[in-house]
């Protein structure tokens, strides 16, 4: 197997739109090592959710290549697993059920009950022994997308692609959400890139920071993230967590048009 | 500041509670009809209305109270009344095969969505009741061609609902099916049936109704032995007291058929329902 997870090679999209062509990503490259967590950070419009999308097959790019694993990426790939902005769990399915959907969608609803321990296994290290049959409109927000976690682990994906998964949750929710994904990734050293609007989030949980800017989305920057495994919530108030988010803020607003987002206020 | 009035405001809706608001719901339903029938009582033997048109509500439910009575007794009213229930819930059916079967087409064929959308939305403009000389001539005067002016009838609002469910699948959802790599029967099984369920319960409601309509005008036009074309009779009768008790009979009828699909729905929509937080965090 090769040993670059991921390898996005100079990928560039342009959306056609009724005001011309608007181009997302500009010659984008970024290699992901087996094991390793990556965020991608940026203002709104810097393309960071396209870029996610397109590594995960589900928008084709306009030029360039993304492997996974050495293969090209045309369609979803297998290895692949996403969590999104939402929970997006099936409302009239349990708990247990949402979890299970993708092994039912891939090998049938018998394959799918053979991994019923596995995914109580997987509701109970996030904190959801018990909800396993209650429906997600009986969950908050936070064990919804919890559950969701359970859902893009159970087929043991060796790729995990997060697309602001806690953006719309309260900040202590998030930081204990963070600290459960940092554990659940450490256990099975998954490959991960993380979208994100949050410095600290961002920092907290990757290996390396990239940094993008906006119109059209390009790299600004990486900043190197050498905490030490597993990551606890104490290193979020330590002196060298504090200058990691501030050089990712300097990248930040080196690439960020102040300018444009005045005008638009 | 704003704080303050948010916490202000809903103690000052509950002191602007209305008097309908405030007593007992069936005080105020059983209240109304008390109204409704005296003034009733009253236009009935005023004079200014005549008997042909207006009876007083004491013979109508002499009317219904005789008819109660065959209808237990057995004979032709109670025969009339299985017939025209027997049409509708047929109707129905009918309706709803050939509603959700179209609806699919329409949503999910390219055929459907460009060659035969345009057909459907025509014929739906269309009254209807038009048809049944058609139905009627090709199907004779017997119940089958009630059934099928019922179901024709009833058929129009399950087939744009099951369209408009099936076509609103949310993207989200679409998503994440794209990502797990779902088939297109998958996708449909497992993610657009349930998703357009509420829209097909909400098309089958009005089906119950509008079947009942259906049949009735059916026999109306039609003859045959139906509750409806007792009505007609009646109405030719200038027995005026009966229609009004068998148009009761079919308005509860149509009611309750209803509420048959409505408790289906509840059942079986069962997300759809606002469930009450049983956790926190």
């Amino acid at each position: 197997m090769d040993s670059q997870a991921v390898n996005v090679q100079s990928v560039t999209k342009v959306f056609s739109t009724k005001s011309g062509p608007v181009t997302a990503l500009d010659n984008v490259s970024i290699t992901l090592a087996a094991g390793e967590f990556v965020s991608l950070i940026g203002p709104s419009g810097c393309g960071k959710s396209t870029l996610l999308n397109i590594v995960g097959g589900l928008i084709p790019t306009t030029a360039g290549t993304v492997r996974m694993h050495g293969i090209p990426v045309t369609a979803p790939p297998q290895e692949a697993g996403m969590m999104f902005q939402k929970p997006v769990l099936l409302e009239w399915r349990t708990v247990l059920q949402n979890v299970l959907l993708p092994i039912e969608l891939r090998s049938g609803k018998l394959q799918a009950a053979t991994h019923r321990d596995r995914a109580l296994r997987l509701l109970a290290d996030v904190g959801l022994a018990g909800f396993a049959d209650k429906y997600p409109n009986e969950l908050s927000g936070g064990m919804q997308q919890r559950a969701a976690i359970c859902r893009m682990l159970i087929s043991d994906p060796e790729v995990l692609l997060l697309d602001e998964p806690f953006g719309a949750l309260d900040e202590l929710t998030r930081e204990q959400l963070n600290l459960q994904l940092d554990r659940v990734v450490e256990g099975v050293h998954k490959s991960a890139i993380l979208v994100t609007h949050s410095i600290s989030e961002g920092t907290f949980l990757s290996d390396r920071v990239i940094v993008m800017s906006a119109r059209p989305g390009r790299i600004v920057g990486v900043v190197d993230v050498d905490l030490a495994r597993p990551r606890t919530l104490d290193m979020m108030r330590t002196r060298d967590f504090l200058d990691l988010t501030n050089s990712v803020r300097a990248l930040l607003e080196s690439g960020h048009d102040f300018g444009e987002e005045a005008m638009s206020a | 500041m704003t704080a303050q009035t948010e916490v202000g405001t809903p103690t000052m809706l509950a002191e602007r509670q209305s008097i309908w608001e405030r007593i007992p719901r069936w005080i105020s339903l059983l209240g109304f009809l008390m109204v409704v029938l005296v003034l009733w009582q009253f236009l009935a033997t005023s004079g200014w209305v005549s008997p042909f048109i207006l009876p007083t509500p004491s013979s109508v439910f002499e009317a219904l109270i005789s008819f109660t009575r065959a209808v237990i007794e057995g004979g032709p009213l109670r025969q009339a009344l299985v017939i025209t229930v027997v049409e509708a819930l047929l109707a129905f059916v009918l309706a709803v095969i050939l509603g959700v079967g179209f609806g699919f087409i329409v949503a999910e064929s390219s055929f459907g969505r460009i060659v035969l959308l345009p057909f459907l939305v025509v014929i739906n403009a269309a009254p209807k009741v038009v048809f049944a000389p058609v139905f009627i001539a090709a199907l004779g005067f017997g119940i089958s061609s009630k059934v099928a002016l019922g179901a024709f009838i009833a058929f129009f609002p399950l087939l744009v609902d099951t369209a408009a469910g099936l076509a609103t699948t949310d993207r989200d959802k679409s998503q994440l099916f794209r990502s797990l790599r779902a088939s297109g029967m998958q996708r449909l099984r497992i993610l657009q049936l349930p998703s357009a369920l509420p829209f097909i319960f909400a098309g089958m409601k009005t089906a119950a109704v509008l079947a009942v309509v259906g049949v009735v005008i059916g026999e109306f036009i039609g003859g045959g032995r139906g509750l409806g074309q007792q009505t007609k009779i009646a109405g030719d009768l200038l027995a005026t007291d009966r229609v009004y008790a068998y148009g009761f009979v079919l308005a509860v009828f149509g009611y309750l058929f209803f509420a048959a699909v409505s408790f289906a729905e509840h059942r079986i929509v069962f997300w759809q329902r606002p469930r009450s937080t049983t956790a926190g965090g």
